[in-house]
């Protein structure tokens, strides 16, 4: 019986994909908007959309969506976030169900979804680019009706790897809701939570998050 | 010597090798399909696609062309429950040109085909083509393929050890953009191998077997290639891929379904195969475009959305062909228009070649739409352009707000209008006169501080 030496090559070329497609993800950093650090520009309204989370499987029969999961995901980091904001002093609009919502105005949100996409994918190849203002969502922002008494509008997008327990990452996306100029992109990772510890893990996330917004982002002028 | 073979006895030839595959409710023996618990299982994450379509609100509801959708579909002879597919047609938000059918009997048609389409045997064409593969389980066979290749992946993976999750879909992969697209995940491979298609054979067999639905149901099959032909007319350059809108594969398809619908519809037919005789011509353009037009209101706004406006212009401007009073549908054209900006209406033959459509895509995913919008108004072409569309934008909108008094939204857009040409003045006027008509509009905050801006000394800009 002969036996054939592994072929290396190949093997590293694809782990080497496979670290940079895990790479390419992570931003290692928070990306301020000069007007928000710079107090230009303050958070005292927000709307918190509904969160957009993949969690792929892996197993040996290939990848498959995990829906059920990342809708549970989705609602429980929409109001962890919601909640988080209220705390550190922002006022959260309330966000209808979309089955309380007519047929327009669920094609709105996801039309201004979809425009976040395109706009984050970008985003994501020179994050760095977010504190000069240089991406925007543009008149998106306008026709989307919900928006117009907040001042800013959050955008979540996230994704679980599943390999020996789960891993979370992604990022929050601050949005100025008059012009669709992007004020922020936060990352959060969670590397390693299980399904219980989940919670902790991405409160501490945002603890870190908010000292990338600059002092008491949500404070309002005059107030103590 | 070769004899030649009349061209009615190959059309007959054809056809009666056609017609088994979709005649009888079965264009494969249902019964060589044995189901697997993995097929089940597949079965059941439809429903669960199909779920997050809705929640993400991406398919459009619309009871009128629903019906119509749904009667198109089973217009077509063999419509039948074939093993577990419940029949049903749903429409997808989506300015992609595509369509794909899910193993549990759900066809979905984009409303970007929807508005390249022309007419309802075109339709019936496309809808064909989906439900020959869903008969035929191409579905199952592809995800049962997929999972065989990701076996053998897992098995390199694991030797590569410390390495990290890899969103791997085996031969299945596609852009990633296109999932975004339609904002379904990437590792769902069910629906990546449903838009990107399937084996060239594969396809081959789902064209063979709508243009033999066609042909029973007394549709026009040359309205097939018809349809192929207008999806190969591009205004924009496609970034992403789907079966539907890649070239060499209309290319590939025209040529068979060319032969094969026109071969059928020779007039010297046999007798037998009264089908082929006295072909209706391709009717119902009028009845289709009713239909659909307010899913290619919707699709306006995506192209729009999506910076594709060339689509948009041309999709506006059909509606205002068949509407020239509609003041809503001359200020979406306005509208298309005014993004259009400094690009070309119709893309030069430059501008069509291959090399160049390849620069485009770069260069939209490097710029910002107001990045490439500065580029292209530095360019000589470009400065021409946006003056022309902007002439053209600010036409549309005095004619529509000529067409509806009342109306408020031709003095929204006019406002924006100058506002970016600089011209404070007129466009504080026009936001005066879009809050004065519309005193409850929902957008009335955003106007007011538009308005603001424009007060402030360097708010003109």
């Amino acid at each position: 019986m002969t036996h054939r030496k592994p072929k290396l090559v190949p093997i590293l070329a694809l782990c080497a994909i496979s670290m940079h497609d895990a790479a390419g993800q992570l931003l290692n950093g928070q990306f301020v908007n000069a007007k928000l650090k710079n107090n230009q520009r303050r958070i005292y309204t927000v709307l918190v959309l509904p969160a957009q989370f993949n969690v792929p499987k892996f197993g040996a029969a290939g990848s498959e969506g995990r829906w059920r999961e990342a809708d549970l995901l989705e609602d429980f980091f929409r109001v962890l976030l919601r909640k988080e904001l209220a705390t550190h002093g922002a006022r959260v609009l309330p966000y209808a169900a979309p089955e309380d919502q007519s047929d327009e105005a669920c094609y709105a949100l996801a039309d201004l979804q979809r425009k976040y996409d395109m706009v984050e994918a970008m985003m994501l190849q020179v994050p760095k680019d977010v504190t000069r203002g240089r991406f925007t969502l543009g008149e998106a922002m306008d026709a989307y009706a919900p928006a117009a008494p907040a001042d800013t509008v959050v955008f979540i997008r996230g994704r679980t790897q599943t390999y020996g327990g789960w891993a979370l990452y992604g990022h929050l996306g601050f949005v100025d809701a008059r012009s669709g100029e992007i004020l922020a992109l936060i990352e959060f990772a969670g590397s390693r939570v299980s399904d219980a510890v989940i919670d902790a893990a991405l409160i501490n996330e945002h603890v870190n998050m908010y000292s990338f917004l600059g002092p008491d982002p949500f404070k309002r002028p005059g107030a103590k | 010597m070769q004899v030649p073979i009349p061209r009615a006895a190959l059309a007959l030839l054809l056809v009666s090798a056609l017609i088994p595959c979709a005649s009888g409710a079965q264009p494969e023996d249902a019964g060589a399909f044995q189901f697997t618990k993995e097929d089940l299982k597949v079965l059941e994450e439809c429903g669960v696609i199909e779920r997050q379509f809705e929640r993400r609100a991406l398919v459009y509801h619309e009871e009128a062309l629903e019906e119509h959708l749904q009667a198109a579909a089973h217009s077509l002879p063999p419509i039948s429950n074939t093993g577990n597919a419940q029949w049903r047609v749903g429409v997808l938000r989506d300015p992609a040109v595509s369509a794909f059918g899910l193993p549990n009997g759900t066809i979905y048609v984009t409303t970007g085909l929807l508005g390249v389409l022309e007419n309802d045997d075109q339709l019936a064409g496309v809808l064909g083509h989906e439900i020959v593969h869903v008969m035929n389980h191409d579905g199952y066979e592809a995800m049962r393929e997929y999972r065989k290749k990701m076996t053998k992946r897992e098995v390199i993976m694991a030797a590569a050890a410390g390495s990290v999750a890899v969103a791997g879909l085996g031969g299945l992969v596609i852009s990633e953009a296109l999932m975004a697209s339609i904002n379904a995940s990437p590792e769902e491979p069910l629906v990546v191998a449903a838009i990107s298609g399937y084996d060239t054979d594969v396809e081959r067999r789902a064209d063979q077997g709508a243009v033999a639905m066609m042909i029973h149901a007394h549709r026009d099959p040359a309205q097939i290639s018809k349809a192929l032909e207008r999806m190969r007319e591009k205004f924009e350059s496609e970034a992403i891929p789907t079966f539907y809108s890649t070239s060499d594969n209309i290319d590939e398809r025209l040529a068979y379904l060319r032969q094969v619908a026109g071969q059928g519809a020779a007039p010297s037919a046999p007798a037998q195969d009264r089908d082929l005789q006295g072909m209706p011509p391709a009717v119902g353009g009028a009845a289709y475009f009713k239909v659909i037009q307010e899913a290619v209101r919707q699709d306006v706004r995506m192209n729009i959305n999506s910076r594709r406006f060339r689509n948009a212009v041309f999709q506006a401007n059909w509606l205002v062909t068949a509407h020239p009073d509609d003041a809503a549908d001359l200020c979406l054209l306005a509208e298309a228009y005014r993004f259009l900006g400094p690009r070309s209406q119709k893309a030069t033959p430059d501008e069509r070649s291959a090399s160049v459509r390849h620069k485009e895509e770069k260069q939209s995913q490097k710029l910002t739409g107001e990045e490439e919008d500065k580029f292209l108004a530095s360019t000589v072409e470009g400065r021409a352009a946006l003056e022309s569309n902007r002439a053209r934008t600010e036409e549309l909108y005095k004619r529509a707000a000529d067409k509806d008094r009342g109306g408020a939204k031709p003095h929204l857009g006019l406002g924006l209008l100058y506002e970016q040409q600089g011209h404070a003045e007129e466009a504080r006027s026009e936001y005066r006169m879009y809050l004065e008509l519309a005193p409850e509009a929902p957008d009335k905050l955003r106007v007011q501080r538009r308005l603001k801006s424009l007060d402030q000394p360097a708010g003109g800009k």
